[in-house]
């Protein structure tokens, strides 16, 4: 007792009344508590209240069976004294408030008053008298009332002592419950959530308490954080090794990229500088030498100079995605309908040339490099005037829309356009770099420009997919993150 | 001298109670209207004659009304000195002495109005309803016929009831008791009912000296002789009409 007793003292001492948990899982079991004592009053007080209404009516078998006869004998011989007698002993039982009594020759005994009918139960029960030689002979009648007053009023005094001891109760058991409640689990709990909140994966968790042998929930949880405290501290030293080779692995390949970079400008100047002497060769001998070559001579040297400038446009190709692949510009606004409104101009003796069209939405502002952007949609558009179709006039349509369903609100912008078209087998294969879908003597180019296009947009955290059909057109999707506000 | 009037004056505290112990006599009867009830005049005919009766032969009556087994106890004890209101019966004969009758009833059958019932003999009863009262005493032969079909009830007006609404074919009293009955209790009846003719038997009432009591035969004697007495001035006669009046 001494022990719960301290328990009891500790537990309910002021700073444990903020034990939350405890304090709604004492609401609760006093709230279903009470739902249940009121079912289950209810139903004991239904059963007792009809009991006791079963017993006040039983007085009607009781006189059947125990006054009728002694009555009907007496007012058979008109002895009315006996009869007087025997409803006053009828009388005395507290339940029956009102007799009263009319024999068939004129005498009438009355005992007591009649009450309101709700509070009684009235029966009129004929008194009839049987000779020795077996006739029988009405010789009166008897009202009774029987009061259920006692009834009532023992139910609201059962109704209120079982609720007062059944509140008295619950309180009592709440309070204890509260307290063992804190002593068992609360504690602990705050202990764990204080462990936990010091984030320390070293450490090692252990509750004061006792306990048998048996493992518990507690023990269970101390286990279970234990267990994820020991994987975690393992997967943050697997983690620090592989941030540290990560670092390594990223320091060399920064080392391997600017050594790419410093090889590519070398390659590309020293490349270029055998085809400036082979242009600069090749112009002297057509200029000079013209009149001493015959055709084939001639021929020959107008090969070997477009060579040499295909060769060019590819350096220059290269370095231009070797340049966007290293980027680290900084993002600013850029907005797209400047960007398309500059294209167009630049495009616009192309366009006029071919009888080609560009229809437009309004267009967002986008988070970008304004060059690249530009270079975006120069090389998108210089894309469709290339491999337009012959029989028709280039129509250009480019339509945005907000996809806020994505991950991240997004701009998706298609560009579209009804040129020759591609299988859409190759939709991937046309955005790698060097991939050309049509010889080079068909259409020039490098096979460069949807490679770069798709550079950019990941260097914008974008995405570009093309799709195609033969001789109907094709359809780059741009999708980019929406600006931030 | 003083010796002397103090030797007187000693006697004389002795003597007198005795002498007032032996004029003082109670008289109970038990409820039997008229002769005997707590609320008749002078507590009815039989006590109010047995007290005038003593009075004359020099006794101090002290009267009550008592239940019947209530008499029986006190007479055995010495408690009661003299039971009125008796018809003659063999059954007190051992323990009471029995005074001369000082009056004579007719004990007669009451039956329902138009009934052709008429007296002719004990067996002539058997096939009727007959009302009687608990440890009443009517005749002796009756009393003792068992083979009748006896209905016992409580009171003579039960009696007399059952038989005006017919739960009974007969009930039978002194004659006067059942007048007292239908005139003063139950007037509602006095048309339903009607004696029979022949009566059963005309009884005597008297009074007894309990025989535990020293001077029972001077007491009997005195009551039988100024009984005859008040018979011989008239003064009986006047008495019993008094009574007899207030039954009508």
């Amino acid at each position: 007792m001494s022990g719960l007793a301290a328990v009891l003292s500790r537990s309910l001492s002021t700073s444990r009344w903020n034990n939350r948990l405890a304090m709604r899982l004492i609401v609760l079991t006093v709230l279903l508590n009470t739902v249940l004592s009121l079912f289950s009053t209810g139903f004991q007080l239904y059963y007792r209240y009809e009991r006791d209404v079963q017993d006040t009516v039983a007085i009607f078998d009781i006189f059947d069976q125990s006054f009728k006869a002694p009555l009907s004998k007496a007012i058979w011989e008109f002895n009315f004294k006996q009869a007087e007698e025997i409803m006053i002993g009828l009388q005395s039982r507290r339940e029956v408030v009102f007799l009263d009594l009319q024999a068939t020759t004129g005498q009438r005994l009355t005992f007591g008053q009649s009450e309101p009918e709700e509070h009684t139960i009235s029966r009129q029960m004929d008194l009839i008298y049987t000779t020795i030689g077996g006739e029988t002979r009405p010789i009166g009648m008897l009202k009774m009332d029987v009061t259920l007053a006692y009834v009532d009023q023992l139910f609201w005094e059962q109704l209120v002592t079982i609720l007062l001891a059944n509140l008295f109760k619950t309180l009592l058991a709440s309070i204890i419950m509260f307290a063992l409640f804190y002593y068992l689990v609360a504690r602990h709990l705050h202990t764990i959530a204080s462990f936990v909140q010091s984030g320390d994966p070293s450490a090692k968790l252990t509750l004061q308490r006792r306990r048998g042998s048996d493992r518990d929930d507690l023990d269970s949880v101390v286990h279970a954080i234990n267990a994820a405290n020991d994987r975690h501290q393992r997967h943050m030293d697997h983690q620090a090794l592989m941030n540290e080779e990560l670092q390594s692995t990223n320091r060399r390949l920064l080392e391997s990229n600017e050594e790419l970079r410093q090889f590519s400008t070398v390659a590309a100047h020293d490349l270029q500088e055998p085809l400036r002497k082979i242009q600069i060769f090749g112009d002297l001998l057509r200029i000079e030498y013209q009149s001493s070559l015959d055709e084939n001579g001639q021929a020959y040297i107008d090969r070997m100079t477009q060579a040499a400038d295909r060769q060019k446009g590819l350096i220059k190709d290269l370095l231009e995605f070797s340049k966007v692949s290293q980027s680290r510009q900084i993002f600013a606004p850029v907005d797209l309908n400047l960007v398309m409104k500059q294209a167009s101009l630049e495009l616009e003796g192309s366009l006029e040339e071919i009888g080609g069209t560009i229809s437009k939405d309004a267009l967002p502002v986008v988070d970008g490099v304004d060059v690249l952007i530009r270079k975006l949609f120069g090389n998108l558009l210089s894309n469709a005037i290339k491999y337009r179709a012959a029989d028709r006039p280039l129509q250009i349509t480019i339509s945005v829309k907000r996809d806020d369903q994505a991950a991240r609100p997004e701009w998706v912008i298609t560009v579209a356009d009804n040129g020759i078209g591609f299988d859409n087998k190759h939709a991937d294969a046309i955005l790698e770099p060097f991939k050309r879908l049509q010889s080079g003597h068909q259409i020039r180019g490098t096979g460069m420009g949807l490679a770069i296009c798709r550079k950019i947009i990941q260097q914008h955290n974008g995405e570009l997919f093309a799709e195609g059909e033969v001789d109907k057109g094709s359809v780059f999707t741009i999708r980019l993150p929406v600006a931030k506000a | 001298m003083i010796k002397c009037l103090a030797s007187l004056l000693v006697m004389l505290g002795l003597t007198v109670p005795s002498l007032a112990d032996q004029k003082t006599l109670t008289i109970v009867a038990d409820e039997w209207p008229p002769y005997s009830g707590e609320q008749l005049p002078n507590r009815g005919l039989t006590l109010d004659l047995i007290s005038a009766v003593l009075k004359r032969a020099g006794y101090d009556p002290q009267v009550s009304v008592e239940p019947w087994a209530r008499i029986m106890e006190g007479a055995k004890n010495g408690r009661y000195d003299i039971v009125g209101s008796l018809f003659l019966t063999d059954d007190l004969k051992d323990t009471m002495v029995y005074s001369d009758s000082y009056y004579d009833t007719d004990v007669r059958f009451l039956k329902p109005v138009g009934s052709a019932f008429d007296y002719t003999g004990l067996s002539a009863l058997k096939p009727y309803r007959i009302a009687v009262g608990d440890g009443f005493l009517y005749e002796d032969a009756f009393d003792k016929a068992d083979f009748l079909n006896k209905l016992v009830v409580t009171t003579t007006l039960q009696t007399v009831q059952m038989v005006a609404y017919e739960r009974a074919d007969l009930t039978l009293d002194s004659q006067e008791v059942i007048q007292f009955a239908l005139n003063k209790e139950a007037p509602e009846l006095k048309g339903k009912v009607e004696f029979v003719k022949s009566p059963l038997a005309t009884r005597g009432i008297h009074m007894a000296v309990r025989q535990s009591l020293p001077n029972h035969q001077a007491i009997v004697a005195d009551f039988n002789r100024e009984l005859a007495l008040m018979r011989q001035d008239g003064s009986y006669d006047a008495l019993v009409a008094r009574h007899l009046a207030t039954l009508k």
